[in-house]
């Protein structure tokens, strides 16, 4: 059962069914056949027992009227039909058919006869079966011993078994049609409504399915539909909430920035604990901007609006961009490798693993490496800093990811740089991974598909 | 001594910007971040008094926001365009959906995503309002085929009739036009025309080659003058 259990809704289905319907059409073939059988043999020993007494009767009248003469007798039997016969004397025997002899009588059946009494028995004579009744007749050790065919009841019952075998493969073949048939009509819909599901669960929210039978299958689609309906409603929800939410702040904090941008320009004519403040200030407004850009820039991920635009990108001018822009002398290994790809979100993704580097692994030893593979190119960021443990590892792309770590530092935490790189490789059909040896140092690894097609672009 | 750069002209008469934004503390925070790079800011929050302040103190560029009582940025901006060829920057709270292309093509030079830093917003200024920019140099007078550009003039014709450009219209051409062949990625026309040293939106370039388009092209459909060169950029044929 176990192996059954591991098989498609499909294939239980139908091996049930085929199962069934076998083990039934078995017993009742069987059943069938056995009392056809019982029937048949039954009517042909009754009747057989009938011509036997007539038979003896007849055998009586000519052994009365003509004592002693068993060879007329024999060969008056010889005209009747429906049996062969012979008579057997203490030293002779007559018989009506020449490959007849007294061996063929069983010994069960002679020892009948010797206590004077009429008996059958079934042998097997010359490959068919054949019924042998037998009884003594008035003179001395005189018996009369007759033999009826069972081959006609045979053909009939081998016949009758024949047919009940074909319709008996019929009945299953057609269980097993129909089980298939009714697993389909069943599973058809059953397999539409987890098709959508995937494409749900892909992020094609609006995904529904659609002409279902009233059935069960049916109502399972109605609340899948349902499901997701309200799954897709209450992420609008979410999302429009995180988009107004992010938008709001938007406003203030463009105020603030600019505040604070006068109150720097100003920081000579304050005096030196209101300087401080300043500076504060001036951190904390520029740390919540790039919050509150991120936050902006993974629900428009989350709501896949961004679009790609597919151009050829260098990837080393690029990535000598992100540093010189940080004013950051990192040293740059591999070759030129100019792949079609999104400059903008490139240009997010190795700056948030450059930072990151810088922030969280130390900034010791950071070297960018980029290279070559067979249909691929990668852009690893390495560093020599703390490294990360390996509970934490599976979760550094985590949004908001705190390690313990950097728990305890001064509001720690990855935040949601490297949540964003990661999206952003996706979105532009690449891979990003870490590997990080704890004390050693860690790598982030950006794989890209190259490629030099360019995509048609709006002229 | 290392030569300076002069964040202001002091020999000149201050530049004029009108700032156009509802919310009453990004507009002072704005105002007094500019007048303290030393422009003149003419401040307001809704477009009626906007389109008043643009005839009756003749700014040199126009900061809008998008999201305005009444008329909004969009509008305003059309109104604008109607009288004026100033520059204009409109600042958006949205930078990744159609609301850019929308404010570009409603005559828009250039765009800030809130917040946004001074420094940027300074930087977009003077690269809209800088007269000679860094293009190759340029003769007098630039003729390829139907076109005739006096760059020193901000004159244009095509086919002997002046078309009227916004400034970042005629510097597009004028920069196009100035090597004749030869193709312009958008990366390179943003460094040239809008100052952007890395990474600008490609899409400044798309509207405004469309918008460029259709008023020199005789058809939009099949443009001659300025082409579409895919997956590189944009170029004035030699030969038109």
């Amino acid at each position: 059962m176990s192996i059954l259990r591991r098989q498609s809704l499909r294939t239980r289905l139908t091996i049930s069914f085929v199962a069934t319907a076998a083990v039934l059409v078995t017993i009742l073939s069987l059943a069938t056949f056995l009392s056809v059988h019982t029937l048949l043999e039954n009517q042909r020993i009754r009747s057989s027992t009938r011509q036997t007494i007539f038979t003896l009767v007849f055998a009586r009248d000519v052994l009365g009227s003509h004592p002693g003469d068993v060879q007329r007798l024999a060969s008056l039997l010889q005209s009747r039909g429906g049996f062969e016969s012979m008579v057997t004397t203490s030293s002779l025997w007559y018989s009506t058919e020449l490959s007849l002899t007294p061996a063929e009588i069983p010994a069960g059946l002679r020892g009948i006869v010797e206590r004077e009494g009429l008996g059958y028995q079934e042998i097997r004579m010359g490959g068919t079966r054949t019924l042998v009744f037998g009884s003594p007749l008035p003179p001395e050790s005189t018996d009369l011993y007759l033999f009826y065919s069972l081959e006609d009841v045979d053909r009939m019952l081998s016949l009758l078994g024949g047919a009940l075998i074909v319709i008996g493969a019929a009945v299953v073949a057609t269980a097993a049609a129909l089980a298939l048939w009714i697993a389909r009509r069943i599973l058809r819909p059953l397999s539409r409504v987890s098709a959508a599901a995937r494409r749900v669960a892909e992020g094609l929210l609006d995904t529904r399915v659609e002409a279902v039978p009233h059935d069960e299958v049916g109502a399972l689609a109605a609340s899948f539909n349902e499901m997701a309906s309200a799954f897709q409603e209450m992420l609008q929800r979410e999302r429009r909430f995180v988009g107004a939410v992010s938008h709001e702040l938007r406003t203030p904090l463009a105020a603030l920035q600019a505040t604070t941008e006068v109150l720097a320009t100003h920081r000579g004519e304050l005096s030196p604990s209101a300087r401080e403040a300043a500076d504060l200030v001036l951190e904390d407004v520029s740390g919540m901007r790039r919050l509150v850009e991120e936050l902006l820039e993974i629900s428009a991920l989350d709501a896949r609006e961004s679009s790609v635009r597919w151009e050829p990108v260098e990837l080393r001018a690029l990535v000598r961009a992100v540093l010189d822009r940080r004013r950051l002398d990192v040293p740059i290994e591999g070759p030129e490798i100019t792949t079609s790809s999104d400059k903008a979100r490139l240009d997010r993704i190795v700056g948030n693993l450059v930072d990151n580097a810088f922030e969280h692994g130390g900034g010791r030893g950071v070297r960018v490496r980029i290279e070559r593979a067979d249909g691929w190119c990668s852009v690893a960021v390495s560093d020599e800093g703390p490294g990360i443990e390996v509970d934490d590892l599976p979760h550094i792309f985590e949004r908001f990811y705190k390690t313990d770590r950097s728990r305890t530092r001064d509001r720690g935490g990855v935040g949601l740089g490297l949540a964003l790189a990661k999206e952003n490789a996706r979105v532009i059909e690449g891979t990003l991974e870490a590997t990080s040896v704890p004390a050693e140092g860690s790598t982030f690894t950006l794989r890209l598909p190259l490629r030099d097609r360019a995509e048609p672009e709006t002229p | 001594m290392k030569p300076r750069v002069c964040a202001y002209p002091w020999n000149v008469a201050p530049i004029r910007i009108l700032l156009v934004e509802d919310d009453r503390r990004l507009r002072r925070a704005t105002a007094l971040a500019l007048e303290g790079e030393g422009y003149e800011v003419g401040e307001t929050a809704d477009a009626e008094s906007a389109l008043r302040l643009l005839t009756e103190r003749s700014p040199d560029l126009a900061i809008l926001d998008i999201m305005l009582p009444g008329l909004d940025g969009f509008e305003l901006c059309r109104e604008i365009r109607k009288r004026s060829d100033l520059p204009i920057v409109f600042l958006t709270a949205k930078s990744d959906t159609t609301d850019v292309v929308v404010g570009l093509e409603s005559g828009a030079d250039d765009y800030l995503t809130k917040p946004f830093e001074t420094r940027e917003l300074v930087a977009r200024i003077r690269a809209l309002l800088r007269r000679t920019r860094s293009t190759p140099p340029t003769e007098s007078l630039i003729r390829v085929g139907e076109l005739e550009i006096e760059p020193d003039a901000g004159l244009a014709r095509v086919r002997g009739e002046p078309v009227q450009l916004t400034r970042t219209e005629f510097e597009l051409l004028r920069c196009l036009a100035s090597r004749p062949g030869m193709v312009f990625t958008r990366e390179k026309l943003l460094e040239l025309v809008w100052g952007y040293d890395y990474l600008g939106d490609s899409r400044l370039v798309d509207v405004h080659v469309k918008r460029l388009r259709a008023k020199i092209e005789a058809d939009r459909a099949e443009p001659r003058l300025v082409q579409t060169v895919r997956g590189f950029g944009y170029k004035v044929p030699a030969v038109p």
